[in-house]
């Protein structure tokens, strides 16, 4: 990984690029992912309550949703959100901002094992912190699914 | 020597009254009769009037006459035809120019000339100045005596130094319309844009080596804590 393999090693960060993305980046890439879908799924409160009031203007208030019917949806939104990137960019918002890429053999991922690492993300996000202890930045859904997340600030990396 | 001159004048006048006066004084009495004696010999009685001698003298008198007009008006045209001959041959012979110079004081006359005359209403009426001008100008090459004669840089800081240059464009330029002009010109909001995105870009990349630099410093620190992943690194 010491040699870069792309054609274009320009700008700050040129060397970085393929290599193996740090704790810091990963983390603040993830934050990113979660507050978005937290909008999300404050905007489909948002929505079902607009709806309910259009049902029933006389009777309406905001609708109460248990702590366990939240959790289901933002875990539902984050699962399709993580498996829908993942398995065709490649990087999240919060990836695209921070310019990391999630990838399998130096290429995309599977949808099918796209889905089964955003499954072991929402399930155990704290094993995101396995990377910073990992030789090669290997999180524990990175273990499980034989994935890695690069440095990819150029489009080219790790997209084949 | 005068005072003999004058005596023999005197002597002279002298003698010339001694011998006229008696002469005016027999003239004098014989007159009167010698004319009536004249006019009848001239028109003698008993002689046709056409015959006469003072007839015949009166039409000598009047053919005479006509003879000298005759000869007269000759003689003028003559005289005229001869004039331009002699004037040229003579104008052939004399160097008029040298005769000019030598003997007429020339700057008296020039000077009397210039005192007669109002020049500037002779070349206004005389001259076309338009066409002078135009034929001065089609033989220079203006452009290049102005760079030659003139010290243009002293020119123009001159006229810098007299004038007001703010106050001029404020007077003189149309500051709205101009602005105007140039903000239309301008593409304002591309700029913005432009801007605005590398402000973005700049930020991104900010992000992204900031990280990248805190994932190495964490990196570091758990090799110093994590002696076993140090040696499998293959890092001191």
């Amino acid at each position: 990984m010491s040699t870069p393999t792309h054609p274009h090693p320009v700008g700050p960060g040129a060397d970085l690029q393929g290599k193996p993305a740090g704790i810091v980046t990963r983390t603040i890439a993830g934050g990113i992912d979660y507050v978005l879908v937290g909008f999300w799924a404050a905007g489909v409160y948002v929505g079902v309550a607009a709806l309910s009031f259009l049902y029933n203007p006389v009777g309406w208030s905001w609708p109460r949703w248990s702590f366990g019917v939240v959790l289901i949806l933002g875990a539902v939104s984050m699962v399709t959100y993580l498996t829908a990137t993942w398995a065709t960019s490649g990087k999240t918002l919060g990836g695209q901002v921070m310019g990391s890429r999630v990838v399998r053999d130096g290429g995309r991922v599977h949808l099918l094992r796209a889905f089964v690492r955003a499954l072991v993300v929402v399930a155990f996000p704290i094993g995101l912190f396995w990377s910073a202890i990992d030789t090669r930045s290997r999180s524990v859904q990175d273990l499980v699914t034989g994935t890695a997340v690069l440095y990819a600030w150029r489009t080219d990396i790790g997209h084949r | 020597m005068q005072d003999h001159v004058v005596r023999f004048v005197d002597l002279a006048v002298g003698a010339t009254v001694a011998v006229a006066v008696p002469v005016v004084g027999v003239a004098r009495t014989v007159a009167p009769g010698a004319a009536r004696a004249g006019r009848r010999l001239a028109y003698p009685p008993l002689v046709p009037a056409r015959l006469a001698p003072g007839a015949v003298a009166q039409q000598l008198v009047l053919r005479g006459r006509w003879t000298r007009l005759r000869a007269q008006e000759a003689l003028v045209r003559t005289a005229r035809a001869a004039v331009p001959v002699v004037v040229e041959r003579v104008l052939d012979e004399i160097d008029l120019t040298r005769l000019v110079l030598n003997r007429v004081d020339l700057a008296e006359v020039v000077v009397a000339a210039l005192d007669e005359l109002d020049l500037t209403a002779v070349v206004t009426q005389r001259v076309d100045l338009g066409q002078v001008v135009t034929t001065a100008l089609d033989q220079l090459d203006l452009t290049e005596v102005v760079l030659d004669r003139v010290d243009l840089h002293r020119v123009v800081v001159q006229v810098l130094d007299g004038l007001d240059l703010t106050a001029l464009v404020r007077d003189r330029v149309d500051l709205d319309a101009l602005a105007n002009q140039v903000i239309e010109d301008v593409d304002l909001p591309e700029i913005i844009r432009d801007s605005s995105s590398g402000v973005a870009a700049d930020l991104v990349v900010e992000a992204r080596t900031g990280a990248a630099t805190a994932d190495e410093v964490v990196a570091r620190a758990v090799d110093r804590v994590l002696v076993w992943r140090r040696r499998r690194e293959g890092r001191p």
